[in-house]
């Protein structure tokens, strides 16, 4: 069975064994999430078990078209709202939250592309600022790892990132305008 | 398995154990999957990917999904008795409203209480020489007492009663004459518990007609 088949089976007989062949490749992943915003070994495991506590019963009323993105959300969530019950301040990137809602829209992009459209990506670039601008040329059109831009830049690695992330993001809104 | 493979892809990226192109490739993979760049972050903040810990975790869910079949189990019990309690409850429910209908209704029937009394007055008392003893109640009732205290007696009796009265009660009762020891017992009994006399001294002649 396939994830989706796995879904509707799953809601349609509440069979565990179902659930967990679902959920079981997205552990590793999930904890990492998990260990990104709790920062705690212990508590990001039992947040993954939690998470399936809390699917056992959602995924039995809920039609989920996209497993692994709505696992993400509903899994980010979880841990946001853990850290607020202990009201614990965590600096939470909003550049990446945003970017998840894009991420949906980003995968049906798959248009060619015509000279003009090259022309205002040019362009385009051109408005970004000028660490978004390396950051993105660099990794974009000259597909440079993040280390390799952060030695050639000398931004650190996070630096590096979040430019590409924001740039990318930018770029995107620009094209669409023009 | 892809399962496995981008963990140990994660795991050589956050160890630098990658080669650039394969480093530019996750990289450019993250950028499209925050799910990923998540992952990546959280195993960058923990400085490598623990089998150990996964493992554990795998045998977590295992555990949990196998709970199901115990589970299934308990709730079949908790069925059964669930049926069990439900048909009690019913039968209560029922004997309940019965016996409230019953009560409800009863009082409309008109009840007769039946007091048997003995139809025939087979006592007959006299006093003698000695006797100053006068019963409360006086005699006839004094005899219509005896004769339903000697209801369950066949015999044909006739006996002497003699006592002293104190404070209006008989003492040293002496019965004789009586056909046996039981009857003897029963009508000194009846002179000393039963009856509050009047007088000093007691004589009198009790005859008790055979029941037929």
């Amino acid at each position: 069975m396939d994830e989706k088949e796995l879904l509707t089976y799953y809601k349609d007989t509440g069979d565990l064994n179902a659930l967990g062949k679902l959920y079981s490749p997205y552990m590793s992943l999930l904890y990492g999430v998990c260990y990104k915003y709790l920062q705690d070994e212990a508590q990001s495991q039992d947040a993954v078990m939690q998470i399936f506590e809390e699917l056992i019963v959602k995924l039995r009323g809920h039609e989920v078209a996209n497993f692994k993105s709505w696992l993400y959300v509903y899994a980010r969530n979880y841990c946001l709202m853990q850290l607020r019950k202990e009201k614990k301040v965590t600096k939470v990137d909003i550049e990446n939250n945003q970017y998840e809602s894009e991420w949906q829209l980003s995968q049906s992009d798959d248009k060619d592309w015509t000279e003009g459209d090259f022309e205002k990506l040019e362009s385009c670039l051109q408005t970004l600022n000028n660490g978004q601008e390396a950051c993105v040329r660099l990794f974009y059109l000259e597909q440079k790892c993040y280390k390799d831009i952060a030695d050639m830049t000398g931004f650190d690695l996070n630096k590096v990132k979040s430019f590409i992330q924001n740039g990318k993001r930018n770029l995107k809104i620009c094209m669409e305008k023009k | 398995m892809e399962n496995n493979y981008q963990l140990s892809r994660i795991h050589n990226y956050v160890m630098g154990l990658m080669s650039k192109d394969e480093m530019y490739a996750i990289e450019r993979e993250a950028l499209q999957d925050p799910f990923l760049q998540d992952a990546i972050d959280g195993y960058k903040m923990q400085q490598g990917v623990d089998g150990k810990q996964l493992s554990i975790l795998q045998q977590r869910l295992a555990r949990r999904v196998a709970t199901q079949a115990i589970e299934k189990n308990s709730r079949f019990h908790g069925w059964q008795r669930l049926t069990v309690a439900l048909a009690a409850a019913v039968l209560f429910v029922v004997a309940c409203s019965l016996v409230f209908f019953n009560f409800i209704t009863s009082p409309q029937e008109k009840k007769t209480e039946v007091i048997l009394m003995e139809q025939q007055l087979r006592v007959r008392s006299h006093a003698l020489a000695e006797n100053d003893a006068i019963p409360e109640v006086g005699w006839a009732q004094f005899n219509e007492e005896l004769n339903s205290e000697v209801r369950d007696l066949l015999s044909k009796e006739d006996l002497t009663v003699r006592f002293n009265i104190e404070n209006g009660l008989a003492t040293e009762v002496d019965v004789t004459g009586a056909s046996s020891s039981e009857v003897a017992h029963l009508i000194r009994d009846f002179i000393q518990d039963k009856i509050k006399w009047e007088g000093t001294r007691g004589e009198v002649r009790i005859e008790v007609i055979a029941k037929e």
